[in-house]
């Protein structure tokens, strides 16, 4: 097991220069300057500029920090491969780099203090995902055919098919408008921002819109997944053992088929998480949630290039160390994986 | 893990057989399933009965109802889609179908046990061989876990796993078909049950590992005195360890005897082609292996008369006709052949195995141990 975390570890290196490299490489593709940006709609003064595009090593610099010319006088734009191993070395600081438009943040910081936001709404949209997704799933496959059982098809397929800043929005009207009309201010939901110390709600009600929106999705697939793998497994021989060891049905499906059926669910909602923690940029979007999805979204629309490199480099880094957990967490669900392939298979 | 349970268990098992019942009494059970095809009779009047120490052979291609009828006595077969249409089963004189599902739980593991036909597949993988094999103690005699544990060893050891006691801790996978099928064998005994019915133990299993299988059975008999229900497509299988055999076609016993009588007297032509089946070591070409021609009857639309008419060599228009019911070819020997008693028939056509000549002072030996 140890060999296999290092040599998982290790394939994040060919994976993380990769996933730099193309991003590196979109950025000099996008059109739009980032520091003209900056500036809005005023002209820059020439001098002004070029100590930006200096201090970002948009441009030559000689080794005292002084501006390199050419022989017409003009500035010289860095190559971007020089740009890629001045940024690769810094990370290997870990040092993100300065945001192009907050002046003077680290994007560290930055994300330092978006981050929480992130990953608090993915904390409680997993459980909602999980406790919801699953218990959904077990009431359906053990009440086949039942109402229960066509009410979590019906919501699920709802709820697969739903954009989520579409469902977004339609629980801010419903619960921070209508609710609020219908009960003449009385009862609603906040439909923006993450609480605060002005906020007219305790921190968590804030919670409420953006974690279930969050969680939609990802929740009905987990219904479906469960339900599927509960019903195939309650149709496997060792069932059928079980039954006629003389166990009850409640001791059947508690014992010997949750933990059959859960294995592939709980690798589902592992994966989940990772791209929970990557942020939802629609949904933190949709609710002005302060997280990393948000800034990035603003980061993208500003080029404001290092933000955006560097929370993508923090989201592949989050993903792959999920996803390593994830697949370790099986081998502690399933003996067969734990004790590597089957050695004296008849 | 388990609730205490607070009813008051039955314990059938430590009860007396009473007066004039047997064991196992299975009286004229029909059970069917109904689908939106139509009514599948899937057993359709089995009858038989079984005494502690005694093994039944239960015979018949796939499809012949065999394992359906045991898991219906066992009360595993979902109702619906199945229903019971008529019969009671009655163990130690009690009649199983009208049990609630908490009495057929007592039953179940404890009194009345089964093996499947595949070991790879029958045993959770997700834990522990040990903790599979004491689940039914803890369950039914109330074992704690570490009795349990200690228990599990010594079923493993009793069916021959050798080091059992590292053996316990492993995992369904780290054990080879044979293996599993012993374990399986060690946990249907686990609670010393009175009854084991084994669904096609050895059809996954290689043919040497067969041969050990049916002898680790008959040995555990031969220790506790339960009875078993073998079933088999094999006729081969049973030919050593059955007491009775039950030859079954389409939901429906077609003939019912001795093992001396199906193989040597046997009356009806589908327990010969069964008979003619079974391939021969030293095949000549005076011996051919004959196959049963053609496929089981779909069992929602049976043919008229009798179900084996369409594929028996020997039918006539009465058999395409009418139903042959039971005939009684000898004290406890019946078939259901409209042409059981004519010698004539039965004589130029029942198989002349070369086990008729050679192995009936074979068998006489057999008989002296038994």
């Amino acid at each position: 097991m140890g060999k296999y975390i290092i040599k998982r570890v290790l394939q994040f290196i060919p994976v993380f220069l990769g996933v730099t490299l193309i991003l590196f490489s979109l950025e000099n593709i996008v059109p739009g300057d980032p520091i003209r940006l900056i500036a809005g709609d005023k002209k820059l003064d020439p001098v002004t500029e070029n100590n930006l595009r200096a201090s970002f090593h948009l441009i030559e610099t000689n080794d005292d920090g002084t501006i390199k010319y050419d022989e017409n006088g003009n500035t010289i734009e860095t190559p971007m491969w020089e740009r890629y191993f001045l940024y690769v070395g810094g990370l290997l600081h870990g040092d993100l780099g300065v945001s192009y438009q907050k002046s003077g943040q680290s994007v560290s910081s930055i994300l330092a203090d978006k981050y929480p936001y992130t990953v608090r709404l993915a904390i409680v949209a997993i459980i909602l995902e999980a406790v919801l997704g699953i218990g959904a799933g077990i009431v359906s496959a053990l009440k086949r055919y039942s109402f229960w059982d066509i009410f979590v098809t019906f919501l699920s397929a709802l709820f697969v098919s739903m954009p989520a800043f579409w469902l977004g929005m339609l629980l801010q009207l419903f619960f921070g408008v209508f609710l609020k009309d219908a009960t003449g201010g009385a009862f609603y939901l906040p439909i923006s921002g993450a609480g605060g110390p002005y906020a007219e709600f305790q921190d968590w009600v804030y919670y409420i819109l953006p974690a279930f929106t969050l969680a939609a999705i990802s929740m009905a697939y987990t219904a479906r997944i469960m339900r599927s793998q509960l019903l195939e497994v309650m149709n496997q021989d060792y069932i059928r053992t079980a039954k006629a060891k003389g166990l009850s049905r409640k001791d059947i499906v508690i014992h010997h088929a949750l933990k059959n059926a859960l294995i592939p669910v709980v690798t589902y909602i592992g994966m989940d998480f990772g791209g929970l923690l990557a942020g939802a940029i629609l949904t933190e979007t949709v609710f002005n949630w302060p997280g990393v999805g948000y800034e990035t979204y603003r980061a993208i629309t500003q080029r404001d290039w290092p933000l955006v490199l560097g929370s993508v480099t923090v989201i592949v880094v989050v993903v792959m160390v999920i996803n390593l957990i994830v697949d370790v967490s099986y081998a502690f669900l399933d003996p067969r994986i734990r004790f590597g392939a089957p050695k004296n298979e008849r | 893990m388990f609730k205490k349970k607070t009813r008051v268990q039955m314990h059938l098992k430590d009860q007396p057989v009473p007066e004039g019942a047997h064991l196992l009494e299975v009286d004229d059970l029909k059970m069917y399933f109904h689908t939106q095809d139509g009514v599948v009779k899937a057993v359709d009047g089995v009858s038989y009965t079984l005494d502690r120490g005694e093994t039944l052979g239960v015979v018949g291609e796939s499809g012949s109802g065999k394992s359906v009828t045991h898991l219906t006595i066992m009360g595993l077969i979902d109702m619906p889609p199945g229903r019971i249409e008529g019969g009671d089963v009655r163990y130690r004189g009690q009649s199983l179908l009208k049990m609630s599902e908490e009495q057929m739980q007592d039953i179940r593991g404890n009194d009345i046990a089964m093996i499947f036909q595949d070991p790879m597949t029958s045993l959770n993988p997700v834990y522990t061989i040990g903790r599979q094999l004491g689940e039914g103690l803890r369950l039914h005699r109330g074992y704690s876990k570490e009795e349990a544990l200690k228990r599990s060893v010594e079923l493993l050891d009793m069916v021959g796993i050798p080091n059992p006691e590292q053996r316990v801790k492993d995992y369904p996978h780290q054990f080879s078909g044979g293996m599993r099928q012993r374990v399986m064998i060690a946990m249907a005994l686990a609670c010393d049950p009175d009854i084991l019915i084994a669904d096609e133990p050895t059809t996954a299993l290689d043919v040497t590992i067969q041969a050990q299988i049916i002898e680790l059975m008959r040995e555990m008999q031969k220790k506790n005195g339960n009875a078993i229900v073998m079933i088999t497509h094999d006729l081969g299988v049973v030919a050593d360890v059955a007491d009775k055999i039950m030859v079954m076609y389409a939901g429906h016993p077609v003939e019912f005897g001795t093992a001396e009588e199906i193989f040597y007297n046997s009356t009806h032509p589908y327990t010969w082609g069964l008979i003619r089946s079974i391939p021969d070591p030293v095949m000549t070409e005076k011996h051919p292996l004959t196959p049963i021609k053609g496929n089981p009857p779909s069992l929602v639309t049976l043919p008229s008369g009798c179900a084996f008419s369409p594929r028996c060599p020997y039918a006539t228009d009465k058999c395409r006709a009418e139903r042959p019911g039971r005939i009684m070819v000898g004290p406890n020997h019946y078939s259901c052949c409209h042409y059981s008693l004519d010698k004539d028939f039965v004589a130029k056509n029942a198989p002349k195995t070369s086990r008729s000549k050679a192995a009936a002072p074979a068998h006489a030996e057999k008989g002296g141990e038994a």
